[in-house]
């Protein structure tokens, strides 16, 4: 049979667990005699992106390395996840070079499972070998990021929340290997909150159904990929499970243990157990922090007895195997480092038990059979699919996973129980062999039709039939071993065409062959061209690139710019917001002003009213002072003229006395001195008389400048009054310019008044 | 001197298309009176056209075969049965035109006349005219030309000319010329081009190189209404990948000559190697197929070293125009 193995890392470049027991399967098979071909990506910087190599190894089975270089195979989106630009194309030109039988993948990721279609378009029968749960999670380990377990297969929302909180850690610089996951006490308390809430059910809501929408589509795609798989082998009864919850067809999930080459250990000596002696304790296997190394280290560190603890592996996590390193110094553990494959027997041979603390559900570590094939018990994590690899008591012991304080019980249990580990070592069954599970394999491979003679199209003529068949069976053969047959048959002709053919020499016949018309020699010149046309247009696309650069630079400078400006504008906005909240205020503070002030301009409407009719009152009674005084003043004054009058004629005597006295000078006599005294008299009277007149002129006279005045006034109060007093007084204050420079349209009456600029009356 | 003819009509089951195209055929042999024959060889291997001859030409014979044997086979069968010297071999896809047989088996007057091939218009369109082929060598290698679909119309001569081959599908032959071993081990169509194409080529090659010639003669004419039973039921990389091996046999069964020899394997080798390097898995397939007949071509080839005519000057000879 003609197998394809496909598988996501390949030995040397990858060493763990699946990548090695896909090369040594493809060695057994190769050793049945069937022709295997290993399609594995691997990393070659040096090589064009998705160059294909072709390594055929010692052990009978060749490697076709895809190269997927890390800048180039970087997903730019989710769909990329599935199906990486041009790996199914790839393969799809592999297939049809390498013409395999069945094709028997052992993992897509980086690969995507769209290969599972390329194989299934060619009709190829395909086997899924599930080595863990990514047929189900994206993330393999159903282990969240924050290491806790998942039980959610199927939730969408739940993965998403995983891709989530991964692009959350993968935002903190410095945080260290976050893809398997990382204890959250090592993030800040922010980010620590961010995580929990996101894996509680909260966060962004539209981010979240974004992301569930996203993943929801891959996840349906790879299951539909993985439905199309003729077989899937799951090699523990857990991992069925989880796949058939996850949505995988019962009935094409099959159950299939691993083999392994247990002859390698065939010569591993027996436990010693040797009475007083420390046990010897290893762990063998990744030191990535779901394997739960720290926690055998927390358990070591406890053990009341001697023991002796020795780890072997290595981890790409730098951080963690730092820490581990120096918890391993600080417990007394010895730290032996990587360790090549062939070492393991070697090593099995100096420990009495191995441990599996791992925390997350592993499937069926190699190490456990590999441990059993050396003699070994196990003493492993009550989780996942151990329990189904470890039997409790039997062939080792198991603890509660990350409990060291129980992991450190077991161990104590095992240095004190006396017999117990020479028990254990007892109770260790044959493991099953790498050929039982190779025999597994082919019988699966011809049951699914890998062995069986090409068809012919139906409904062809008889005698049609035979050619078409024996051209089938050609159609299947590998390019090369076509190649080769045609070599060999071109050189049976030229025997057969006699001895002048025979006789041609091969290289001038070579030569001849290639010096003209050689298509292959046109491709390549074509192909020449079209490179360097291809890195013209690399060029000129490196130009448009920069100055798209250029442009979207100055498309951001303007962009900032325009932000500047809408910043602005929303300062302004806001300025003039709280402007107009502020004019609001003062709108309402006016309104209610005016309120008040009509009721003051009705007040004053009320008092000028009532100021009226005092003044007219005052105005009657002055008019009725004035009458009087007028009155007392004319009676004053014919008073004053009777007085005069009789003042007169009782002078008349004297005057003329005084006139003849006055023509004769003589002294004074009494008589003269009396008359003097009384004309003093007299002339006082009327002085004062005189007097008392005009105090009463000057009186009347103020009375009537202000009656004027006063009418005056009750003029203009009443002219006021017509005006309208309310406009006049909002106009004082002069808030009606302000309500106009606001809301100039608003058309509102009330906040109207009086126009700008005009004066109040 | 005109004579009568076995007509054999090697047939699958298109017994409509064969109704239909007897009926002119029948009437030239009812016309020409001479006691010409029609066998039709039933080829389906299921006796469906018996019952449907019977009614509309009971005088047509039919040969049914117990199972599918292909058209070189029916053909032979077909002739084995016939009861005339002169055979006119033709697909049930032909429709013969009024007098055609008459300037065909004048042709075959002359001894060395192998067979002749009448003014075959393809779907009766006067301007493309399948009978006139030629053969050509071109980087080693060799192909059938066919001048008169190609835009290429050579002036009506008005006489018969040479051609390389004669379209198995519309020619007139002798029976024991064709039944002779001199052209294949058995008789008829080397059966190294099984299951089809070539055959028709080699076995009038095979002639001009045993001495006799093979002629166009345009003053036959007949229709061809292209309804090939291949293209019907076989798909088309099939066809080709027979049409390929059966070029290549050819050749290795025709080649000779020093240069070539070496020409012919060096082209081999450059159409190995650039399959090879082009992943062009369909030319490394074509080649695995044919070099898998390898030793059944060379014994044909052996077979015929002791022909007059070398390959290049059978191949000078079928273009001698005005032979």
């Amino acid at each position: 049979m003609r197998i394809c193995l496909v598988v996501h890392g390949f030995p040397p470049r990858e060493r763990t667990g699946v990548e090695v027991h896909a090369a040594e399967l493809a060695a057994r098979l190769a050793a049945n005699g069937h022709r295997v071909e290993v399609f594995a990506p691997r990393a070659e910087p040096e090589l064009a992106h998705l160059a294909l190599r072709r390594e055929e190894r010692p052990e009978g089975y060749a490697v076709s390395w895809l190269t997927l270089n890390h800048d180039a195979a970087a997903p730019r989106g989710p769909a990329d996840e599935l199906d990486p630009p041009g790996v199914a194309a790839a393969f799809g030109e592999f297939l049809d070079r390498e013409r395999p039988r069945v094709v028997h993948f052992h993992h897509l990721v980086k690969l995507g499972p769209k290969l599972v279609d390329v194989a299934r378009e060619r009709s190829l029968p395909v086997v899924f070998t599930a080595h863990d749960y990514w047929g189900v999670c994206h993330r393999y380990t159903l282990l969240r990021p924050d290491l806790s377990r998942c039980d959610t297969i199927g939730d969408a929302e739940a993965c998403a929340r995983c891709d989530l909180v991964l692009g959350r850690l993968n935002a903190i610089p410095d945080v260290g290997d976050y893809q398997m996951g990382l204890p959250l006490d090592s993030l800040s308390e922010r980010d620590r909150a961010a995580v929990l809430e996101l894996l509680g059910g909260g966060g962004d809501a539209g981010a979240v159904a974004k992301a569930t929408e996203t993943r929801a589509a891959l996840d349906r795609e790879r299951l539909r990929a993985l439905r199309s798989v003729d077989a899937i082998l799951a090699p523990t009864r857990f991992l069925a499970r989880a796949l058939e919850r996850g949505g995988l067809d019962g009935g094409r999930v099959r159950l299939q243990p691993y083999g392994i080459e247990r002859d390698r250990f065939a010569d591993v000596p027996p436990v010693s157990g040797r009475p007083g002696e420390p046990v010897r304790i290893a762990y063998f296997g990744g030191l990535s922090k779901q394997k739960g190394v720290a926690v055998l280290l927390d358990a070591f560190g406890r053990l009341q007895e001697p023991a002796e603890l020795t780890l072997h592996g290595h981890g790409t996590d730098a951080a963690h195997v730092a820490e581990l390193r120096a918890e391993a110094g600080r417990v007394g553990a010895r730290w032996a480092g990587p360790y090549e494959r062939d070492e393991l027997p070697r090593l099995l041979g100096e420990c009495d038990v191995v441990v599996v603390p791992s925390v997350w559900v592993e499937n069926q570590p190699f190490v456990i059979r590999e441990a059993f094939a050396a003699g070994r018990p196990v003493v492993a994590s009550r989780l996942g699919a151990l329990p189904e690899s470890v039997e409790d008591g039997v062939d080792g012991l198991l603890f509660d996973p990350g409990d060291a304080a129980d992991l450190a019980a077991v161990l104590t249990r095992l240095q004190r129980e006396e017999g117990l580990l020479a028990r254990l070592v007892a109770g260790i069954s044959e493991v099953k062999g790498l050929g039982e599970l190779a025999a597994e394999l082919e019988e699966l491979y011809a049951e699914l039709g890998a062995g069986d003679e090409p068809e012919v199209p139906e409904g062809l003529p008889a005698s049609v039939v035979g050619f078409a068949r024996r051209r089938a069976q050609l159609e299947r053969l590998p390019n090369r071993e076509l190649f080769a047959r045609v070599l060999h048959g071109i050189e049976e002709l030229r025997h057969g065409l006699g001895a002048e053919a025979e006789q041609l020499p091969f290289e001038d016949l070579i030569g001849a062959s290639l010096s003209t018309g050689s298509k292959a020699q046109v491709l390549l010149r074509d192909q020449r061209n079209e490179i360097a046309w291809t890195q013209r247009s690399l060029e000129d696309r490196a130009d448009a690139t920069r100055s798209l650069r250029e442009e979207i630079q100055w498309n951001e400078d303007s962009l900032r710019a325009r932000d500047e400006t809408i910043a602005s504008l929303e300062a302004q906005l806001a300025e003039r917001d709280a402007r107009e909240s502020s004019l609001r205020e003062e709108l309402t503070w006016v309104r209610e002003s005016l309120s008040t002030l009509e009721e003051e301009a009705r007040w004053l409407r009320d008092l000028k009213d009532r100021m009226e009719a005092d003044l007219e009152h005052r105005v009657h009674v002055e008019q009725r002072l004035v009458e009087r005084l007028r009155q007392a003043a004319r009676v004053g004054m014919a008073a004053l003229r009777a007085q005069e009058r009789v003042l007169g004629a009782e002078l008349q005597p004297l005057v003329e006395i005084l006139d003849r006295a006055s023509h004769e000078p003589h002294p004074s006599s009494p008589v003269e001195s009396a008359i003097d005294g009384t004309l003093d008299g007299l002339a006082h009277a009327i002085r004062r008389s005189i007097e008392n007149g005009r105090v009463l002129e000057r009186e009347l006279a103020r009375q009537r400048d202000e009656l004027d005045w006063r009418r005056a006034e009750m003029s203009a109060a009443r002219a006021a009054g017509e005006r309208g007093s309310i406009k006049w007084l909002v106009s004082r204050t002069g808030l009606g310019r302000h309500v106009l420079s606001w809301e100039p349209d608003s058309g509102d009456d009330e906040a109207g008044g009086t126009a700008p600029g005009e004066d109040a009356p | 001197m005109t004579r009568p003819v076995s007509v054999v009509i090697p047939s699958l089951d298109d017994a409509s298309l064969l109704l239909r195209n007897l009926e002119p055929l029948v009437e030239e042999l009812d016309r020409r009176a001479l006691g010409d024959e029609v066998w039709v060889v039933d080829d389906t291997g299921r006796d469906v056209l018996t019952a449907p001859l019977a009614d509309a030409f009971p005088t047509v014979r039919v040969l049914a075969h117990a199972r599918n044997l292909g058209f070189a086979q029916a053909l032979k069968s077909g002739i084995e049965a016939a009861g005339h010297e002169l055979v006119w071999s033709m697909n049930p896809d032909v429709r013969v035109r009024s007098g055609f047989l008459d300037p065909l088996v004048a042709c075959l007057a002359d001894d060395d006349v192998f067979a002749v091939v009448p003014r075959i218009l393809l779907d009766g369109d006067e301007e493309r005219v399948e009978s006139m082929t030629r053969l050509v060598e071109r980087q080693g290698g060799v192909r059938v030309e066919q001048p008169g679909l190609a835009d290429e119309h050579p002036p009506y001569a008005g006489y018969a000319e040479p051609v390389a081959f004669a379209v198995g599908g519309a020619c007139l032959l002798r029976r024991d010329a064709f039944l002779s071993t001199a052209c294949s081990p058995a008789g008829g169509f080397d059966p190294i081009f099984e299951p089809f194409y070539w055959e028709d080529v080699d076995l009038c090659f095979t002639a001009w190189r045993r001495g006799q010639r093979v002629l166009y003669q345009p003053a036959s004419v007949v229709e061809h209404h292209h309804r090939g039973t291949i293209g019907r039921v076989i798909p088309p990389e099939l066809v080709r990948a027979a049409q390929e091996k059966n070029r290549l046999l050819f050749q290795w069964k025709h080649l000779e000559g020093d240069a070539r020899t070496r020409a012919h394997l060096a082209a081999l080798y450059r159409r190995a190697l650039d399959a090879w390097l082009a992943d062009d898995r369909d030319e490394l397939v074509w080649l695995a197929l044919a070099l898998e007949q390898t030793r059944e071509a060379l014994a044909a080839r052996e077979a015929l070293s002791d022909a007059p005519l070398g390959f290049r000057e059978a191949l000078d000879a079928t273009r001698a125009r005005g032979s």
